[in-house]
């Protein structure tokens, strides 16, 4: 009987006592999103049952449960994704840390697609500030990030945005709608090697490789649209130290309706060299900084207004082994842009932008040799525009728009009187020139809908050019179809127009008659997306003409021609904890200008152009990445051999990347990162000096460790 | 003793799973009621609050596809009501048309989900006008699929005639299309009984909204009549109340 009684005992305890004396578990913490915001009215609950709690106003929640054992903790948010933790509920308390993802409200790709010159836009791609940073090998630089997206070559080692078969030139990059000219730090021939914007100070950037709308001018490939951060919501400071960074930041909301954000950035790469041994040959590393300072105010529930400045600094030296000689260059440029945007709904359905704005940019260039100067020349270049645009949605949309640019740029210095020849032996020529254009610019672009799911967008474009008295009509339309709920085909044509710099119109070194240069693009495109990822395919064909081409009596003339074709491919997956994407390039471009002898295919006739990016979060604080890039050499005429017969070795890289996020106290989001460039130490060849494969000219960038710590409150 | 204890064990294991198993079902019946007493007084806070333990019910893995209706219904009627709030109201309507999709998706031949569907896509042309052909061709198949698979359900027809109010004559809609349908469902909804955990609102929007197309009409005195039929069915329909007080100021006819 005492038996029975101690079996019974023990029965008791394993299997009623859990029953009857349930013991409760309490589950607390805080949400927030990927941002570092903490999140107001989220539900926190345990799956299967309705025990939980919202989160308060500083995202902090709590509840008791009865529950034990193992369970689902969930955490939904409206405009978020949801956030998911297995639980083990034994009595002690349980501390949470959830971060939200915020989503874009479904939905809007369609109206990316509808909302404008489908193709165009089709082809755009737009990223948010924590994707570029996320990008691995992106140094979190924009045009980096951009350029491992499809249509886009992998041309130089920079941030050099080469569309399409099209040259650097050929992409127009703007902000708040303001024309940018000098987007890149360490300006060079191929771009440079940095954007100029740093991500952090933008809301969103949009990329479109070809096919876009009316609303774009003057450019013949692609168009790079930033939009600054608007009105803060709260107080933020952040601080960020890396290895070859120093940045500070903030956003105060300073009333309702009025706010601001700044920040100011430091780079130097001195450290980053040092730290990983590079031999290489500057005289002055890198260094750059850059201040920010935007104010933003709602004066209405109907209209906003935003006051942009941004002021940058750069410089480097760099020594230049040639064969045959050796000098030393050095560069330093200022930028500074002034930007006044007001955004104003006249009505439910019509809005209204204008822009005022102002660069002034200034850059000296030297390149000395054997103390001599080969170059020096200093360059000033002062743009002031006004623009607006109007907008009616309705049944159908229309767009109306127009702007005035003076440009006024001034040259003075020496320079080879051979251009984009350096060598001491050839003779420099003083020069010393005032330039002045201005352009005139309007467009008219109307969308209409029709039955079984088609829509129609058409424009026209005129721009005038005071410098060379030409005008550019542009015709352009395009079709789109959603073929079924995630299938979208579309067809894009248009003509494109481009003028030069004004010094190349300079009757000495340049030709006044030159007309604009003229590209027409063609584009088919089939998109099938859903939450899930995406895939796209595209071709597209590219008539260019009226290029420049070298004359012995004019200097230049417009008789330049060529082509560029090819097929983009980019597929997008994400899952919980994977996204990754692929894009290809295939690409075949050849041109007669310049001084080619013939139809040749230029440096940006990259044939195979790939990337692979795959980022993993295996938990929430802690993400993973990777990016792998391939691109076809470069085509280069070897010595003794036929023009351009022969490319450099494919270009190569792997980079990968990991950063770990973590919240020191309330309202604190700290994100350690750490980055691998080039982890297998590939040894990208670049060029060879005058074509002579013996006499490479290699990549500085070998194995290149990274890190740094970015603070946020 | 042994016995006794055994018997206790199962029937509380026993009176567990009953308690679990009866509780969507319940639940279910309780947030309808609240739901209901929320539209009518047009609080926003209280259907947040039902939104967040419609979004708890639908992980107990009962009738997940009726959950997921109620949470899109209820998401539905927060955008609706919060509409001038168009932030909110875009994001709710959002999260609507994917609590709907999943109910769909686990259960395809209910007409109320695909009615409610298409209202929702209606909702969403509102902010995204671009979307007008697009989901205009969808609202279409969605009610075409509705009256197929219930052509007795009254909030079809209801849901159906405010699509036609506020689509123009040039796009198949028009005033007098919709006065028919809102018609029908009056009529249907005269029949409808009470339908326990299922869908049964209506009976008291369907005359205001009879009475918002007669106002367009600019029949004010029918739509007057309508409104108060609307408080004869549901004495403390917050929105007839208001649309009533709005026509009885003198200003009203030059709103």
């Amino acid at each position: 009987m005492k038996e029975a009684k101690t079996k019974i005992s023990k029965f008791f305890i394993i299997f009623l006592l859990p029953l009857i004396l349930k013991s409760s578990t309490i589950i607390e913490g805080r949400v927030g999103s990927e941002t570092g915001e903490f999140l107001e009215g989220a539900n926190v609950f345990l799956e299967g049952t309705l025990d939980g709690a919202s989160s308060d106003r500083d995202g902090n929640f709590r509840f008791t449960t009865e529950e034990t054992g193992k369970h689902n903790l969930q955490v939904r948010m409206i405009g978020y994704g949801a956030f998911r933790k297995e639980v083990f509920l034994e009595g002690k308390t349980i501390k949470i840390e959830a971060r939200l993802k915020e989503e874009t409200l479904k939905g809007e790709g369609v109206i990316v697609r509808a909302s404008s010159f489908s193709t165009g836009e089709e082809s755009g791609v737009t990223l948010t500030p924590l994707e570029v940073v996320m990008t691995p090998g992106a140094a979190a630089d924009i045009c980096w990030a951009i350029k491992s997206f499809p249509g886009v070559q992998q041309v130089e080692e920079g941030a050099g945005l080469f569309v399409r078969g099209g040259e650097v030139t050929e992409t127009k990059f703007l902000l708040d709608g303001a024309n940018v000219y000098h987007p890149y730090r360490y300006e060079s021939p191929t771009g440079g090697f940095f954007g100029t914007f740093s991500p952090f100070l933008l809301k969103g950037t949009y990329f479109s490789s070809g096919g876009f709308g009316a609303e774009y001018g003057n450019a013949l490939s692609g168009i790079m649209s930033m939009e600054s951060l608007d009105l803060p919501s709260e107080r933020v400071i952040s601080l960020g130290v890396g290895l070859a960074n120093l940045s500070a930041g903030g956003a105060v909301p300073l009333r309702d309706n009025l706010g601001i954000n700044f920040s100011g950035n430091q780079s130097n790469t001195k450290p980053l060299f040092d730290f990983n041994n590079v031999e290489d040959d500057f005289t002055e590393y890198p260094f750059s900084y850059d201040l920010n300072l935007n104010l933003a105010w709602s004066y209405s529930e109907k209209g906003r207004a935003k006051i942009f400045f941004f002021k940058e600094k750069d410089n480097v030296g760099v020594s230049l082994q040639d064969p045959t000689w050796g000098g030393n260059y050095y560069g330093t440029e200022t930028s500074d842009l002034y930007n006044l945007l007001i955004d104003h709904a006249l009505s439910d359905n019509t809005f209204f932008k204008f822009n005022l704005s102002r660069t002034d940019f200034e850059k000296e260039t030297e390149i000395t040799a054997g103390g001599e100067d080969i170059i020096d020349l200093n360059e000033t270049d002062e743009i002031n525009q006004a623009k607006f645009l109007l907008e009616k949605k309705t049944f159908m949309f229309l767009k109306f728009g127009g702007s005035l640019e003076q440009r006024k740029s001034y040259f003075e210095g020496f320079v080879p009187s051979e251009e984009d020849t350096l060598d001491p032996s050839v003779p420099s020529n003083y020069y010393d020139r005032e330039y002045m254009s201005y352009i005139s610019s309007a467009f008219l672009e109307e969308t209409s809908f029709f039955p079984y799911n088609l829509s129609l967008t058409s424009g026209i474009r005129f721009d005038r050019d005071s410098k060379s008295a030409k005008n550019a009509l542009d015709p352009r339309f395009s079709l789109s179809w959603n073929a079924a709920d995630e299938i979208t085909l579309s067809f894009a044509a248009g003509i494109f127009h481009q003028f030069y710099q004004p010094w190349r119109y300079d009757t000495f070194y340049g030709n006044p008659e030159l007309d604009p240069m003229e590209a027409r693009h063609y584009i088919i495109s089939g998109t099938w997306e859903n939450d899930a990822g995406m895939i796209r395919l595209e071709g597209y064909y590219k008539d260019y003409e009226k290029l420049m081409k070298e004359n012995d009596t004019l200097n230049y003339v417009s008789s330049g021609f060529g082509y560029a074709k090819g097929v983009d491919f980019f597929v997008k997956k994400s899952s919980e904890k994977i996204e990754g994407r692929i894009a290809y390039s295939y690409l075949e471009s050849k041109r007669e200008w310049q001084d080619y002898p013939g139809l040749f295919p230029p440096d940006f006739d990259i044939t195979h152009n790939f990337s692979a990016i795959l980022n993993f979060t295996p938990v929430t604080f802690f993400q993973l990445g990777a990016k792998y890039m391939y691109a076809t050499g470069k085509p280069f005429t070897p010595v003794g051999g036929d023009f351009r017969s022969a490319r450099l070795p494919s270009y190569w890289m792997l980079d990968l990347s990991a950063s770990y996020l973590y919240s020191f106290f309330d309202n604190n989001l700290t994100v350690f990162y750490f980055a691998v460039n080039n982890v297998t130490n590939r040894n990208n060849i670049l060029g060879y000096h005058n074509g002579d494969i013996n006499e490479p000219i290699e990549s500085s960038y070998g194995r290149l460790y990274y890190f740094g710590v970015s603070f946020q409150m | 003793m042994k016995r006794i204890l055994l018997l206790l064990l199962i029937t509380l294991t026993i009176g567990v799973r009953a308690e679990e198993k009866a509780t969507v079902d319940s639940h279910i019946l309780t947030i309808k009621a609240l739901q209901q007493e929320a539209v009518s007084n047009g609080d926003v806070e209280k259907l947040k609050e039902i939104s967040t333990k419609l979004e708890r019910l639908s992980t107990f893995g009962d009738k997940e596809w009726l959950v997921n209706y109620y949470l899109a219904l209820n998401n539905y009627r927060i955008s609706t009501i919060a509409y001038d709030d168009k932030e909110i109201s875009e994001k709710y309507i959002e999260s609507a048309k994917e609590a709907v999709q999943k109910s769909i998706e686990s259960k395809d031949d209910f007409a109320d989900s695909h009615a409610l569907l298409s209202s929702i896509l209606g909702i969403e042309i509102g902010f995204k006008p671009q979307l007008g052909m697009i989901n205009g061709m969808k609202i279409g198949r969605e009610i075409e699929k509705a009256k197929k698979l219930d052509p007795e359900n009254p909030r079809v027809y209801l849901i159906d005639g405010t699509g036609k109010l506020y689509t123009p004559p040039m796009f198949g809609g028009g005033i007098d299309k919709a006065i028919g349908l809102y018609e029908k469902a009056a009529e249907l909804f005269a029949k409808e009984k009470d339908k326990g955990i299922y869908p049964d609102w209506g009976k008291d929007e369907v005359y205001v909204f009879l009475g918002n197309a007669y106002k367009e009409k600019e029949d004010d005195s029918t739509a007057a009549l309508f409104y108060k039929k609307a408080l004869d069915v549901n004495p403390d329909y917050g929105w007839a109340k208001i649309l009533l007080e709005e026509m009885a100021k003198p200003d009203s006819s030059e709103q």
